[in-house]
């Protein structure tokens, strides 16, 4: 769906994008994470054509952006939230798109009613709040009703109803089928609607997994209570489990399951008052991975 | 036809762009027009030139196309909707080709209110006066300020669109029309002939007096110039990161 290939970009001597490769599958949301100056924004420009890779490529559906017949019908984009003229209206902008695209002028009003913006489009964009100006952005993605959607920091200046307005609304994209793409600094949004995730750190490839497994692998093991703590840690260690640190009646261990603790401790009658899998969020392996 | 359409309108829906530019130009033209007719009305009759010379004060009007083509171009990079209008249309050369088009008849229509006013001043000041007719080599006249105005329009969108930036672009052109031309023509006078404003679209307007090109010389001269410059700016365009 969209596929990124041996991605490397070049500004001077700067290094923005080395050698990145993902594919981000159909039907899916997946985050597109990073920390500040990581080559985000300039991948995503070159998915969309914006940028013109120094080696590699990217594709959407199969082909380069430019070579997309109608691209406002394929892929909805949405980038930062100060390209707008200032004089222009909120509706006019949409009118401007919609003219460029082929679309019907009737479209322009469903979408401001998608993103809430009808009652304010015809107001200047100069005087829209940058909350305002990403429904805008999001309003003029969603012209062509794409299968595709391409989002850098869309929660940028959203109130959170905003988030939430725009988590509900991409989740309901996603309902549809449509895949998105999205960068976003907000890790705890990512983590409540992406399906997988896409790390790079300093333009490079990091990891590509499912937000749940990258959850997983940051977690932290399990932590176990027992009044017979010292004859648990006997048992575990004897069916080769590592306990990682003991404190009085609290036992840390590591790479293994609840389920498999619980029936050792039963089977060696071990009373245990606390038997939990310590949970990571996505924001713990995200630092984790690019500290 | 729906980038043209676009193009026409994205400067329908920022007036403030076309009715600034239109009021400078008016100002200059209503002063020039004032001061033409007020000199030629102690004469009776009128002088034979006073029609071409009052039409004539209307030629200013290509510098302001000019600013307006720069404008039309640069003001999607200044204000970053160039990204918007990629995403749209991803092959560049046709928005570049859809822009001048929008250029050319803007740059042209602009013409119109200068000679109206002119003609407005005119009629007031000396309406009734004997020799004061417009007849067709002011009609003529007119017929060249459009085309003039229209290359001007397409020479300053090209410059826009391969520099960029719009305080760059409006450097160079009030550099080059203002004074480098005049250098350059003081410096090798044998350029002279050749050079963009004084010959190509002196020449189409007319008003060089009979050392400047003549018409029939100045046009492939301005076809070569929007032309050269055009292929500058696409091959810039096509080329530049949006960023």
């Amino acid at each position: 769906m969209i596929e990124v290939e041996h991605l490397t970009k070049r500004f001077g001597n700067t290094l923005a994008v080395d050698d990145l490769s993902f594919k981000v599958r159909e039907g899916s949301i997946t985050g597109f994470l990073g920390p500040n100056g990581a080559g985000k924004t300039t991948t995503l420009r070159v998915v969309l054509g914006l940028v013109r890779p120094t080696s590699g490529s990217a594709r959407v559906l199969g082909h380069p952006y430019r070579a997309l017949e109608t691209p406002t019908g394929q892929v909805g984009a949405v980038l930062e939230a100060s390209s707008f003229h200032p004089g222009r209206s909120g509706r006019n902008h949409l009118r401007v798109v919609s003219a460029a695209s082929g679309l019907p002028r009737s479209r322009v009003e469903e979408v401001l009613e998608i993103v809430g913006l009808s009652g304010d489009a015809g107001r200047r964009v100069g005087g829209y709040s940058l909350g305002m100006r990403q429904r805008l952005s999001l309003a003029a993605a969603l012209l062509g009703d794409p299968r595709v959607f391409v989002l850098d920091e869309p929660a940028n200046g959203l109130d959170p109803q905003g988030i939430r307005w725009l988590r509900e609304l991409l989740q309901s994209l996603a309902g549809e089928g449509r895949t998105i793409l999205i960068s976003s600094h907000v890790l705890a949004e990512v983590e409540q609607i992406a399906d997988e995730v896409v790390i790079i750190h300093r333009g490079k490839f990091v990891e590509h997994a499912t937000t749940a497994e990258l959850a997983a692998r940051a977690a932290g093991g399990i932590r176990v209570r027992s009044p017979q703590a010292d004859r648990l840690r006997a048992v575990l260690e004897q069916a080769g489990i590592k306990v990682s640190s003991a404190d009085g009646d609290l036992l840390s261990v590591a790479d293994t399951t609840t389920a498999k603790v619980g029936d050792l401790a039963g089977a060696n009658g071990i009373v245990l008052h606390e038997l939990v899998a310590e949970t990571s969020s996505l924001e713990e392996a995200f630092l984790e991975l690019t500290s | 036809m729906r980038l043209i359409a676009a193009e026409l309108l994205k400067a329908w829906t920022t007036p403030r762009t076309l009715f600034g530019i239109l009021l400078a130009e008016l100002a200059i033209i209503g002063l020039g027009a004032a001061g033409t007719v007020d000199s030629a009305a102690s004469s009776n009759p009128l002088p034979p030139s006073f029609e071409q010379d009052l039409i004539s004060v209307s030629s200013v009007a290509v510098f302001f196309a000019v600013l307006l083509g720069v404008l039309l171009m640069t003001t999607e990079y200044r204000h970053g909707t160039i990204s918007q209008t990629f995403l749209a249309t991803p092959a560049r050369e046709w928005v570049l080709g859809a822009k001048a088009v929008a250029a050319a008849l803007l740059g042209a229509a602009i013409v119109v209110p200068g000679v109206l006013l002119t003609l407005a001043i005119a009629e007031v000041w000396v309406g009734g006066r004997e020799g004061f007719h417009i007849g067709g080599s002011e009609l003529e006249l007119v017929v060249r300020l459009l085309l003039a105005a229209a290359v001007g329009a397409l020479l300053g969108l090209s410059i826009g669109a391969a520099l960029g930036r719009q305080l760059g672009a409006f450097i160079l052109v009030l550099g080059w029309f203002l004074i480098v031309e005049h250098a350059v023509a003081a410096l090798f006078p044998s350029t002279e002939d050749y050079l963009p404003g004084r010959a190509a679209i002196g020449g189409l307007l007319g008003t060089g007096g009979s050392e400047s090109p003549s018409f029939g010389e100045a046009l492939p001269l301005a076809a070569a110039y929007v032309i050269g410059l055009g292929a500058i700016a696409v091959i810039v365009t096509r080329r530049r990161d949006i960023t």
